[in-house]
């Protein structure tokens, strides 16, 4: 009796534990979202403790009160990855790995842009029901990753226009937007002409307003969620703190709207208020950040004379097309191409996405498309001696038949998965066009008409990409059809074997150290083996080489190096290091170089490691070099300073001086990474880079039986996702950046500094939501941690953040990053999941 | 034959418009008020003995002295080694004086800031201002030399600032439909002259800008407190603009805010333009940094020892705006100016002869300003003067030739707006340093950096003040020199002036009075006097009653209603909840003067109230603010009361106060709408 009476007890107490975690971890029913682009935590924090010296206040008195009295916030919070919106918004609002790498995508086969930022003809098209959603949330959407918004239905969300947008109602915003321009106090209208109405942050403004009534007048309403870009744009061209303030307290008078909203609705107890940003932002009192323009050293002789393709207009404030709002690829022309004068739109070989302006991503075109395309040209134009001709020729084969492998699988491969897409695109069409006709008015109240118009513009997309995807194969089909007995250069039109606007494959590091612009003035050059001499014959730049010994005449500010580039970043396949010494280490994926000068360079190893989670070793090196063959030379280094991202030096490590030899010499689990690293100049970059270079392929969990066909599609995602990555990833010198659609001399971000990735998230909610009040968290946690905690606050994802079975129906897969347990209450940390 | 008598007519009538002008010159321009009479000072200006003093920095110093019969002057002092030249030598030079009305009390609510006076700018001579009106003639005809007994010229009258709007809007009627009518070439005569003073008065009031920007941020006793700068400045960038004169005081803060991100950003994306393409063409960037670290204008350098290894390197003087220097033969035989500079292997300059560095020498191609928008704007081309002063006289020409002596206006010939759209359209997107506008400001700010700057070597300083005197194109203005001896000489006099029983003293005493006449009236016919006194060019004056106590007990409770009024206004505008994000001292004084005192406050002050009322969850201010609406005797008041009884959600013991007031108002007859006083009845039957 007493035996059963003590189990009974501790039945009981184990169940009243249980219960009390479950309830205080499911207590947030209600969500109101601040996405801020761009808030450094720093910033904010540096201001809620200045005090207004009249009112004894904060400078910042409701971030004070909501969050440092009566919420938690977190000091280190960081973006992971680049410090970028694209790909930071992306892990936010999904949890999960990075997708989406830039603001701009290029594909290299066809040079289709995903522009993530193209607001103006997402709206346009909106409007003729072509499309539902913003660019990236339809790439998240083809990679079956679903949005934190996703988890609420349409009639129980207010979603405001964002970079991940979902369906949103933009003329009737704009419409309210504009008669909101009227002030209500007539009397103020003509204040309001000589203070020149506010056009741009009206429809922001307006979200504003509407979130604020809202909260009060729609308790089933859900989600929330209000962005504002304002701060990113002011601090872009602003470096003062007066501007920063002036910022923030405009922010801060949002969350004390939001918050005396909430507190007056009938749900304020179960409601939480977050607000959270992508990204930090190096903006320094009295230093411009300068610019360097890659596109000039692209297009100069040194820099081979490229048509270089960007999707931002170079000063576009300067250009009579700038106004052109649908923003089209801009393609600049060199008059320095050695071998393609005149044919700048037909075949740009450099694509550059400088967005975020601390980082950009170069793709360089295949190098020896380059060579084919040269020699074709050489073959059609000129009159060579025989032996030369034929070395022509015989190199010309060669190249074909050194890809013809590789080739023949890309065009087997693709053509099974575009027939598979093909039969897709069959069915949903069918399906898009039927449910087009059947529309009710009902169906707009629930958002159906709004999933339709997204299958449609999935479709469409899908029919777009086929297209130019066969074009490209076709080019790659007539190459391996040459035949060397037939073969007669003058008969071929080079437009057939070589695709206008392809990048082609992704140039290997050989190739890049060694990138052939032109031929020789000397002219093409026979070697001893019946090929071309291909030193002796071709003018080559080494890219690494070039971007390192970029610098400037006048350097005028105290603290601004005179070289623009800090390093170049590029991933290598684990495979080539078969036969090296790093052959021997534990390292199970690709190896990320960093580049920063002949003598200072780096490799970050990581490994996924049996328990899911990851580990990073860093080995300092230098004269990286690799052979044509594919075999790679290099010194391994001591640690010292000196070699890139700076952590041996840094007296911000969190490793004791006297030990840091012996810990770089070792692996290390993230965790301890993050933990040594954060507080650094380069903060968690390590782990950053790794996020942002190496692949994520999404998890095929919970959809066993999958066809035939959806197999083909999803790998033809994942080769999408593959062809968008570029060869080069350059990271600017503190205070410089690479933008050149204008001037950004107050600051920017994009790079692994710690100012561009320390970000913001705070929380604090009703009585019921268990959130704690007045606490600080000094644990760093990364981008990959918002939605996870969000979710176990409302009770949907299990403490090892697997979706409930709601959620799994939606298409979520389990989260990767930690949930902030001093949030949310859990116990035992987590490991971080590959 | 028929036509001659016709033209003559005009032309007389023109004449004698001008004549009228001239004699009320500064009335038709956007200058302010009064002080512009001469005045005769005594010779000895020493201050009095309860002067006060403070340094500001290593730049600027303070001082404020007291003005018999309430009143005080705060100046702005520059100090440096060595000002001037010659006569003008000197370690410090007053800049700016502000007057601040105290009505002799120590209540910080009361004041009101009236003139901001800019020391070196000064009534024009007698052959100034005759070149003034001539057409065409772009070019300074020589300094002031003798201050004399002048006084100098208000940039603007702070209490009144709407006076300046009206005249700029009168003169705009008059320019076109009007003048254009009578005779062409008077029209062109005094637009010539509004122009010119015009933007005589602008340059005054960019280097005051510059000033008050310098000390703003400075720590230390200033006697201007942080929201009179702000207001200060506030005011001086409206005057730029349409209707901006008239701005209540609740948005100057908002206005203040957007001119400094704007500003600054202009700065900067210019700074960094100028800095590209210098940097893209071969040539050194050079910020002049001023006082305060900052830096509007910089210098463009090419080293000599370039010029050979460039001669074939290509040009792009795009935004640059000056000749080739690779292929100028003058450059590599200069024999102006020059600097050797080392440079370290960080390309940075370090000091002469130290090991490893490289020299260069250094000749001045052009000085640049960044306040343009978009571009910079070249203000000293060291080769070719006339470069910067044809890109000023782009702007004048375009618009003198067009409204002024080909009589076009735009606004009825649509092809020519069209035309002049696609202009400005093409020349704006393309960045061209023509027809810039904001030049005037450039410049000013140039002279004053000049003269404030301690870092320039002396011989550059000199060479760079006479090329921008050679550019100035407006007779009105004096050069470098000049101005400091008129501030020393003008701030002398105001000193002087501010002593004497008639001088600042009366001038005050008229003001207020006005002030008065305004209460006296109940504000209702001050927009037609003064409407009055500038169609009349200044000869009517209206009358100003006398001085009581009375009056000046309501002038006093006017001036702090509206003190309390903008702080009213500014919460219900910026707060959520006032006792987290608003100052609750000051707002507390305020709801209790409204409570009390509120009776003449504005409409929008009692929405303001309600708005209060809703957001705060203090008790006392909640009752103070339905007080306030009781005591505001407005329609809106009451309406904003009763929409406060009639919410369902009040608690009752709210809802008793505001039928209690509510009834109160009713039954005193105070104004309320007919359908609010039925609904007021109505609470009564319940």
């Amino acid at each position: 009796m007493h035996r059963i009476r003590s189990t009974r007890s501790i039945f009981a107490l184990l169940l009243v534990t249980v219960l009390s975690s479950v309830v205080s971890a499911q207590g947030v029913k209600r969500l109101v979202m601040v996405k801020i682009d761009g808030l450094p935590g720093y910033s904010v924090d540096e201001f809620v403790h200045k005090k207004d010296p009249q009112t004894g206040k904060s400078l910042l008195p409701w971030f004070e009160e909501i969050f440092y009295k009566n919420g938690a916030r977190l000091d280190n919070f960081y973006t992971r990855g680049i410090s970028l919106s694209g790909p930071a918004w992306g892990m936010l609002d999904s949890g999960q790995h990075m997708q989406i790498k830039g603001n701009v995508e290029f594909d290299r086969y066809t040079l289709f842009a995903y522009d993530y930022l193209r607001f103006f003809s997402f709206y346009f098209d909106s409007l003729r029901q072509k499309r539902a959603d913003m660019p990236a949330a339809e790439v998240m959407d083809q990679m079956r990753v679903p949005l934190f918004v996703d988890a609420f239905p349409y009639p129980t969300r207010y979603h405001s226009p964002q970079l991940y947008q979902r369906a949103n109602n933009w003329i009737q915003l704009l419409g309210s937007s504009a008669a909101g321009l009227i002030p209500k106090d007539r009397g103020d209208l003509v204040d309001e002409w000589a203070l020149g109405f506010q056009y741009l942050p009206m429809t922001v403004n307006q979200n504003e307003k509407e979130i604020h009534e809202r909260i009060v007048s729609r308790p089933e309403l859900d989600y929330f969620d209000y962005y504002d870009t304002s701060f990113d744009h002011i601090m872009h061209d602003n470096n003062d703190d007066k501007s920063r303030l002036v910022e923030l307290q405009k922010i801060d008078r949002t969350l004390g709207k939001f918050w005396t909203a909430i507190q007056k609705s009938s749900r304020a107890d179960e409601t939480a208020l977050v607000i959270v940003s992508d990204h930090g932002f190096n903006a320094k009192n009295g230093i411009y950040s300068q610019g360097f323009n890659l596109v000039n050293m692209m297009t100069s002789p040194e820099g081979g004379g490229h048509h270089v393709e960007t999707k931002r207009r170079i000063l576009l404030d300067y250009s009579l097309l700038g106004v052109n709002p649908m923003v089209p690829a801009i393609i600049t022309p060199s008059k320095n191409s050695l071998y393609l004068k005149g044919q700048a739109s037909q075949y740009p070989t450099a694509l550059v996405d400088f967005d975020g302006n601390e980082r950009s991503a170069m793709h360089l075109r295949e190098r020896e498309l380059n060579v084919l395309q040269m020699l074709l040209e050489e073959l059609q134009q000129k009159k060579l001696a025989l032996p030369v001709k034929t070395a022509a020729v015989n190199t010309i084969f060669k190249v074909i038949d050194d890809r013809r492998a590789y080739w023949q699988q890309t065009v087997a491969e693709m053509n099974e998965e575009l027939a598979a897409l093909q039969r897709w695109i069959d069915v949903e069409d069918r399906q898009v066009t039927a449910e087009r006709k059947t529309l009710t008015i009902a169906d707009k109240a629930t958002g159906h008409d709004k999933e339709v118009a997204r299958a449609s513009a999935l479709v469409g997309n899908a029919k777009q990409n086929e297209i130019e995807y066969k074009k490209y194969l076709s080019t790659l089909g007539n190459l391996l059809a040459l035949q060397r007995d037939h073969f007669d250069a003058k008969k071929i039109n080079i437009a057939d074997l070589i695709a206008p606007g392809a990048m082609g494959r992704q140039n290997t590091l050989h190739q890049i150290q060694d990138y052939y612009v032109g031929i020789k003035p000397t002219g093409l050059v026979v070697g001893s083996d019946g090929l071309l001499d291909m030193d002796k014959s071709f003018v080559s730049v080494n890219y690494y080489d070039l971007l390192h010994d970029q610098s400037i005449r006048s350097n005028t500010q105290p603290g601004v190096k005179n070289r623009p580039i800090d390093f170049v970043a590029a991933h290598i396949p684990l495979a080539n290091f078969a036969g090296t010494p790093l052959a021997e280490t534990r390292a199970n994926q690709d190896v990320i170089w960093l580049h920063g000068s002949e003598e200072s360079q780096a490799f970050i190893l990581s490994r996924v490691d049996d328990d899911g989670g990851m580990s990073y070793k860093y080995i300092p090196v230098s004269g990286l070099h690799q052979e044509a063959d594919g075999k790679l030379r290099f010194r391994t280094r001591d640690i010292a300073p000196g070699f890139p991202l700076e952590y041996f030096e840094d007296p911000n490590l969190g490793i004791p001086v006297a030990d840091r030899k012996a810990w770089f010499a070792e692996w290390h689990t993230e965790m301890e990474w993050l933990h040594a690293i954060h507080l650094t100049h380069y903060s968690n970059g390590l782990i950053g880079l790794n996020e942002q270079l190496i692949h994520h392929e999404v998890p095929d969990t919970f959809e066993p039986g999958i066809s035939d066909d959806q197999r083909l599609i999803r790998r033809y995602r994942d080769r999408q996702r593959h062809l968008v990555e570029p060869d080069l990833l350059i990271l600017a010198n503190d205070h410089w950046n690479f933008d050149i659609r204008g001037f950004n001399p107050g600051g920017n971000h994009g790079s692994f500094f710690r100012v561009s990735t320390n970000s913001t998230f705070m929380i604090a909610g009703g009585a019921k939501t268990g959130i704690p009040r007045g606490l600080e968290i000094t644990e760093p946690y990364d981008s990959l941690s918002l939605a996870p905690t969000l979710f176990r606050l409302m009770g949907k994802i299990d403490e090892k953040n697997v979706p409930d079975a709601e959620l799994k129906n939606e298409g979520y897969h389990p989260f990767p990053g930690r949930t902030i347990i001093e949030i949310t209450g859990d116990k035992v940390p987590q490991i971080v999941h590959n | 034959m028929y036509l001659v008598p016709q033209t003559m007519n005009r032309f007389l009538l023109a004449l004698l418009a001008v004549v009228v002008l001239t004699c009320s010159a500064g009335v038709i321009t956007t200058r302010s008020q009064g002080l512009n009479v001469l005045q005769s000072a005594a010779s000895n200006a020493s201050q009095t003995a309860s002067k006060v003093e403070a340094d500001l920095g290593p730049n600027f110093r303070v001082e404020k002295v007291p003005v018999p019969g309430g009143a005080e002057i705060v100046t702005i002092f520059a100090k440096r080694s060595a000002f001037g030249s010659g006569e003008t030598k000197g370690t410090e030079v007053p800049l700016i004086s502000i007057l601040r009305d105290t009505l002799g009390d120590p209540a910080a609510e009361n004041d009101r800031l009236r003139y901001v006076w800019m020391l070196t700018m000064t009534n024009p001579t007698a052959a100034q201002r005759v070149a003034s009106f001539v057409p065409f003639l772009y070019t300074r005809i020589g300094n002031k030399k003798n201050a004399g007994n002048s006084l100098p010229k208000a940039v603007i009258d702070m209490h009144s600032p709407e006076k300046a709007g009206y005249g700029k809007l009168l003169w705009s009627f008059f320019r076109g439909p009007v003048l254009g009518i009578i005779s062409r070439p008077a029209k062109a005569v005094l637009a010539q002259n509004a122009t010119q003073t015009g933007d005589y008065d602008r340059s005054g009031v960019a280097e005051a800008l510059l000033v008050l920007s310098q000390i703003e941020d400075l720590s230390g006793e200033k006697f201007l407190t942080q929201q009179e700068l702000k207001d200060i400045q506030s005011r001086l960038w409206l005057t730029d603009k349409s209707f901006g004169s008239g701005l209540k005081a609740e948005n100057l803060n908002r206005e203040y805010d957007r001119e400094t991100l704007t500003k600054q950003a202009n700065r900067g994306q210019t700074h960094e333009l100028l800095r590209r393409f210098s940097e893209s063409q071969g040539l050194y960037f050079d910020p002049i940094e001023l006082p305060d670290g900052s830096s509007r204008h910089a210098i463009i350098w090419v080293a000599k020892e370039d010029l050979d290894a460039n001669k074939n390197r290509n040009w792009d003087g795009r935004f640059l705006n000056i000749k080739n220097p690779w292929r100028d033969g003058s450059l590599r035989k200069w024999q102006g100016y020059t600097e050797r500079r080392w440079y370290n292997e960080e390309s940075r300059e370090v000091p002469a002869n130290t090991p490893g560095a490289t020299v260069k020498t250094l000749i001045p191609l052009a000085v640049y300003g960044f306040d343009h928008p978009k571009i910079p704007a070249i203000l000293v081309d060291f080769r070719n003067s006339n470069n910067p002063a044809f890109r000023e006289l782009t702007h004048h020409l375009v618009d003198d030739l067009s409204s002024d002596f080909l009589t076009i206006r735009r606004s009825q010939d649509w092809p020519l707006m069209f035309a002049h759209k696609v202009f400005s359209f093409v020349t704006g997107r393309r960045g061209m340093d023509i027809n810039q506008p904001t030049r005037v400001r450039a410049y000013s700010e140039l002279k004053m950096m000049l003269a404030l700057d301690q870092d320039l070597a002396p011989k550059l300083r000199t060479e760079m003040a006479d090329r921008v005197e050679r550019v100035a194109l407006n007779p009105l203005q004096n050069d470098l020199d000049s101005e400091i001896n008129l501030a020393r000489a003008q701030y002398k006099n105001l000193m002087a002036w501010a002593k004497r029983p008639d001088g600042l003293g009366a001038r005050l005493e008229l003001d207020r009075r006005k002030e008065m006449t305004r209460i006296a009236n109940g504000g209702k016919s001050q927009f037609g006097k003064s409407f009055l006194n500038l169609v009349t060019f200044g000869l009517y004056k209206g009358k100003a009653v006398k001085s009581t106590p009375e009056l000046v007990a309501k002038m006093d409770i006017r001036r702090k209603q509206q003190f309390h009024e903008r702080v009213i206004r500014e919460c219900a505008y910026l707060s959520s909840k006032p006792e987290i994000d608003f100052d609750t001292v000051k707002l507390l004084s305020a709801l209790q003067f409204m409570s009390v005192n509120g009776v003449n406050a504005g409409g929008k002050t009692a929405v303001s109230l309600a708005t209060v009322f809703s957001i705060t969850d203090d008790e006392q201010m909640r009752s103070l603010a339905l007080e306030g609406l009781y005591r505001i005797n407005k329609p809106k008041a009451k309406s904003s009361l009763l929409a406060i009884y009639q919410d369902p959600k009040l608690d009752p013991r709210w809802k008793d106060i505001c039928a209690k007031y509510l009834k109160k108002a009713l039954a005193e007859g105070q104004e309320i709408l007919p359908r609010d006083a039925a609904a007021i009845t109505a609470i009564g039957v319940n």
